[in-house]
């Protein structure tokens, strides 16, 4: 480094606050006695203010490229914002309807009200050469349940149709652990007479929505809505599924 | 957008003269005075991108007034503003040899009825011949210069600024950028002069 670049760095570091007070008064004696010095000292100290005014100059110029972006971005959103708000409030009015009917389905579900929904009674038919007056059969017809219930007892060798109505019986008059029985008895895969089976089936599944079983009623239920094959499949709805699952949840699954 | 401060006058004044330029005041200058003045710009000859450049000179001349303790409150920021967007607007029209005697009678008999800023923008092309000075000197040196002359960056701060090796490039670095500048304004004497009556607006 020569001399003068020495100087210039001096005055730059005497201007910019940098020296020691010993090294500024030997910059200012140097200064007071050279002229060019001087010279330099006051352009170094207007190049400074340039910089200065040209950084406020590039601060205001940032300022407003930012102000001028937002603004453009603002327009940008508004020309999406209407299509997706449009979409939004659509969706929002689906949300809501499903949403309101969930709440309806599942404040209004209960095992008492699917059972009044969707239970029929039973119609005993007689097969052709079947004789007509059979106690238990009379009995049912008549619903004197008791009556049929002491039939099914005196009767020495029940067929599948007794036990079916016997059940039935046993079910009319809230007796559910014998009804669940009769007809469990008729389920078994075990029983080579799979003869009521299907009614067996269908008549348990609303036993056990009576006995608020409800996720053993879901269980047989979706057995029957899932085999098109079965007797019963056509009675078992959809939406007789879907308030058997809500069901299900609100009894926590027992 | 972030929310714009609403300032009153003296609130504005007072926030201008602090260490650091507030974005927000600089914000609040557009947001409230743009439209009108950028209209008057508009409506005289001017193009959508001179009411954009004189505005950005008016504010960046009002900021200064006021920090150099210019602005005496005499009138609102509002009126004060308008007289020196036409002062700056009628200075550009001039140096565009675009006035019409007409008009400019028209804007003398104007003049006595407003503050009279012409002294604030008489110095305009000299600091415009020194701001394009400075672009001269290059990126590098634009970026160490204001951050350290404007605004008051620790050299560590700035070194990450220009991805130098150490303090002591950056130094010498800076050295060199403030003596080009030197050395530009040492060689036009007459533009260095006229540049500093602008910054201390004659007096």
């Amino acid at each position: 480094m020569d001399r003068n670049e020495e100087i210039t760095e001096k005055l730059i570091q005497y201007l910019d606050g940098e020296l020691s007070d010993n090294e500024r008064k030997a910059v200012e004696e140097l200064l007071s006695a050279d002229e060019a010095m001087q010279k330099e000292l006051h352009n170094l100290q207007l190049a400074q203010e340039a910089v200065r005014a040209y950084g406020l100059k590039s601060q205001v110029a940032s300022v407003r490229k930012q102000m001028l972006q937002a603004e453009a971005e603002a327009v940008s959103k508004s020309k999406v914002y209407p299509f997706a708000l449009h979409l939004m409030k659509y969706a929002a009015i689906l949300m809501f309807a499903l949403l309101s009917v969930t709440i309806f389905m599942y404040a209004s579900t209960s095992s008492a009200r699917l059972y009044k929904e969707n239970y029929q009674p039973y119609k005993v038919s007689v097969a052709r050469g079947e004789n007509p007056n059979n106690a238990i059969v009379n009995d049912f017809n008549t619903a004197n349940y008791s009556q049929v219930i002491a039939d099914f007892k005196a009767t020495s060798s029940p067929n599948n149709r007794d036990y079916l109505l016997a059940a039935q019986a046993y079910q009319q008059t809230h007796q559910y652990g014998d009804a669940i029985t009769l007809y469990n008895r008729l389920i078994n895969p075990g029983n080579p007479d799979n003869s009521f089976r299907d009614d067996a089936e269908y008549y348990l599944g609303f036993t056990y929505l009576e006995n608020h079983q409800s996720a053993k009623a879901k269980s047989i239920f979706e057995k029957i809505y899932t085999n098109p094959d079965h007797l019963y499949h056509d009675k078992v709805t959809f939406w007789m599924m879907l308030r058997l699952k809500i069901l299900a949840i609100k009894d926590h699954g027992k | 957008m972030s929310k714009v401060i609403g300032y009153s006058d003296e609130e504005l004044i007072k926030t201008l003269k602090k260490d650091r330029v507030s974005d927000l005041a600089i914000k609040h200058l557009y947001k409230n005075y743009y439209g009108g003045l950028s209209s008057y710009v508009r409506n005289n000859q001017g193009s959508e991108q001179d009411a954009e450049d004189i505005f950005q000179e008016v504010i960046v001349n009002f900021i200064d007034v006021v920090r150099r303790d210019k602005f005496k409150g005499e009138s609102s920021i509002k009126t004060f503003l308008y007289s020196l967007c036409r002062f700056t607007w009628l200075n550009e029209l001039k140096r565009r040899n675009r006035v019409l005697h007409r008009e400019e009678k028209y804007e003398a008999a104007r003049d006595l009825e407003e503050t009279d800023v012409s002294y604030l923008v008489a110095g305009r092309e000299s600091k415009n011949i020194v701001m394009t000075m400075i672009d001269k000197l290059g990126d590098v040196c634009r970026k160490i210069l204001v951050a350290f002359y404007y605004e008051d960056l620790p050299m560590k701060d700035i070194l990450p600024l220009v991805e130098f090796q150490n303090e002591q490039v950056l130094r010498n670095k800076k050295y060199k950028c403030l003596k080009s500048l030197e050395q530009m304004l040492d060689s036009n004497p007459e533009l260095a002069r006229q540049f500093k009556n602008a910054l201390t607006y004659g007096s």
